[in-house]
């Protein structure tokens, strides 16, 4: 019992990193036998694929060393603390405000979502001084569609919703 | 170069290029001076501005954010025992003390100096280097492009924070990012998986947000501490009487050279050069018994090396194209997007582009010493803005910037989980400048390594008939071999001393 509780703790991160690195590269190099890349008249020999599968394949026995330097416990003890040391609540929070944002942005425009986005991120991280958020999340929203959109002409998220 | 210099003096010199360059170098110098937001930030945020300006305008904004930024994160190290970059790592265990001893503004004055009189040693050497490193490399064929930026990728993935193994997958992600999409040579889809938005494949500047912007923000988001204000000791700009800097003048110029001569060398970087630099300053000053105590030469010699990376590590980027780190894969990328193609031919093709960049960057080096001397006094209040009212800027702008280059919604998503990725492969220690060198330079690697066995019939072996790619290869060799070689040291010396 208590060697396996031993065994469990010493694995490193690595391992699970490397693991998923792994099946992704598997499964891409499992991409490339598709028979929608068999036919390449002009390139036969060096086609189209011919790089992506050394890569891939390079890729799949680096995440294979991984995993096994992560079986054995190997690995940086720095990286072990970082991610035990994660604050998961408020990452989540600001992982889910962030898309969400995104959506806003997307529906309403820069000069509606803007403001929203910001304050949104602002509360997220836990910032609570609203004399300053408000204002600062409704005025670069501004400046940046000035700035940005009309002087530089450059596209700027308009909003599904008006378009 | 000499013959474009008026033509590029006029470029330089135009309203726009002039405003653009002011402007951006008072921004290098706040994301600089602000911890947690950097050069590599700096440069993100700035992108979608360039999207509307001239090309001169655009260079202006991004050597001038380069350039400034660097400056900027040894303004923190001073005032707050925190570097805002962390090529200003080295600054904080002179800079500091020097401040507590109620010297802080003599210590900037340093450290503008320094940085300053770095930048134009490094300018001095990207003239006269860039131009003939790009006339020689006019030799190179799709073979010895492959063999130089397999050993570029391969240095930059030893030299990387962390292991070397995670350092080479981190490439090859990039790398394999760069497939997706109509291949270079056929025009065949490849990797789309049948999504349309991937038909096209990845556009750079979503990608380089998401890992630079989006993952710093979901960083900070999990490591965040409760907000307080930090302890900021009043800054302000003084200079050391003349005495003071004729006793270290020679650190001054050998900080230039070790900064200048690391930045050309693929993935070491400015905050490996302000140590070396430090480390060398300890060692050969007759004051090595005051540093760590707020020697100023120690604030010195960091600012002068750190600085004088800027242009070193332009020289393989714009005579190669060749990033050596991911300061400079983002320069370059944000160059690409303006048809300002760093390279062999860049020289060739562009060359009054080219000098107007050189003339920029002696401008930029130029308003470090004016925004550092003029800013001085504004410092201690930009610091005590906290980093959960900066971060939502910093989200209004990536999404702005990753929207603006097709303005297809399927960009914000491509940000999102490039963020997302990122910051899971930080957590466990991968570098993120690999990725984005490899998705850079997956592309030109391919084609150079197909049109290469077009070549040879396939032959790989054909591939050291050329010397340069052969010397190249033996050259990748050797890093890749090199933690096999110090094993098989480390044994030796074992059974030596058993013996």
């Amino acid at each position: 019992m208590h060697e396996d509780q031993n065994t469990a703790t010493r694995i490193h991160p690595d391992f699970f990193f490397g693991l998923v690195l792994l099946i992704i590269g598997v499964a891409l190099l499992w991409h490339t036998t598709s028979e929608r890349y068999d036919f390449d008249p002009l390139f036969d020999d060096v086609s189209t694929v011919y790089f992506p599968r050394m890569i891939l394949i390079l890729w799949v026995a680096l995440s294979a060393i991984l995993i096994v330097s992560g079986l054995r416990g190997r690995g940086s003890e720095e990286d072990r603390a970082r991610l035990m040391a994660v604050g998961l609540p408020r990452l989540f929070l600001v992982l889910a405000v962030i898309i969400a944002s995104a959506l806003v942005l997307w529906l309403t425009g820069l000069l509606i979502g803007g403001p929203i986005l910001m304050v949104a991120v602002g509360v997220a991280l836990g910032y609570r001084r609203w004399v300053i958020l408000v204002p600062v999340s409704t005025v670069l929203p501004i400046v940046i569609w000035f700035a940005l959109g009309k002087i530089a002409r450059i596209s700027l998220p308009s909003g599904i919703l008006w378009d | 170069m000499l013959a474009y210099l008026p033509e590029a003096i006029s470029l330089a010199f135009s309203w726009h290029a002039l405003i653009a360059l002011v402007a951006a170098s008072v921004l290098g110098v706040v994301v600089g001076v602000l911890p947690g937001l950097g050069s590599a930030l700096g440069l993100v945020m700035v992108l979608p501005i360039t999207f509307g300006l001239e090309p001169v305008a655009a260079i202006a904004v991004l050597v001038s954010v380069y350039a400034c930024s660097i400056y900027g994160g040894s303004v923190s190290a001073i005032l707050i025992n925190v570097p805002g970059t962390p090529q200003s790592a080295a600054t904080v265990m002179d800079g500091y003390p020097m401040a507590q001893q109620g010297k802080a503004a003599l210590a900037l004055g340093w450290a503008t100096m320094g940085s300053f009189i770095g930048g134009m040693f490094s300018l001095v050497m990207l003239v006269l280097l860039a131009p003939e490193l790009a006339r020689f490399s006019l030799r190179f064929g799709p073979i010895e492009i492959f063999a130089l930026i397999l050993f570029a990728m391969t240095t930059i993935a030893w030299v990387s924070h962390g292991s070397m193994v995670k350092g080479v997958l981190a490439s090859l992600i990039g790398v394999f990012l760069s497939f997706c999409g109509p291949d270079d040579l056929t025009g065949q889809l490849r990797f789309d998986f049948d999504i349309f938005e991937l038909s096209g494949g990845f556009e750079l500047v979503p990608v380089l947000i998401g890992i630079f912007a989006m993952s710093e923000i979901l960083v900070q988001a999990a490591f965040m501490k409760d907000a307080s204000a930090p302890m900021v000791i009043e800054g302000g700009f003084k200079l050391a009487p003349w005495p003071e800097w004729r006793a270290r003048w020679v650190t001054l110029l050998r900080s230039s050279g070790i900064g200048a001569f690391i930045g050309i060398l693929p993935g070491t970087g400015a905050t490996a050069a302000a140590f070396i630099a430090y480390a060398d300053a300890k060692r050969r000053s007759p004051r090595s018994a005051n540093f760590g105590h707020g020697e100023p030469e120690g604030v010195v010699a960091s600012e002068t090396a750190n600085n004088a990376v800027s242009g070193g590590a332009m020289i393989p980027m714009l005579a190669l194209g060749i990033p050596g780190d991911g300061v400079t894969a983002i320069m370059m990328g944000a160059l690409t997007v303006h048809g300002i193609i760093p390279g062999v031919f860049l020289f060739r093709d562009q060359p009054d582009l080219v000098t107007s960049l050189f003339v920029l960057f002696f401008l930029a080096n130029i308003m470090i010493l004016v925004v550092g001397a003029a800013g001085a006094g504004l410092y201690a209040k930009l610091l005590q803005a906290p980093i959960s009212l900066l971060m939502p800027a910093v989200v209004a702008l990536s999404f702005v910037g990753a929207f603006a280059m097709r303005t297809n919604p399927f960009d914000f998503a491509v940000s999102i989980v490039a963020g997302v990725v990122g910051f899971l492969l930080r957590l466990n220690g991968f570098p993120l400048a690999p990725i984005i060198i490899g998705f850079i330079l997956g592309t030109p690697l391919e084609r150079s390594v197909r049109q290469g066995l077009i070549m040879t019939d396939q032959s790989f072996l054909a591939f050291f008939n050329s010397p340069i790619a052969a010397f190249l290869f033996a050259l990748t060799a050797l890093v890749l071999l090199q933690p096999l070689v110090k094993l098989a040291i480390r044994a030796l010396r074992g059974t030596s001393n058993g013996a």
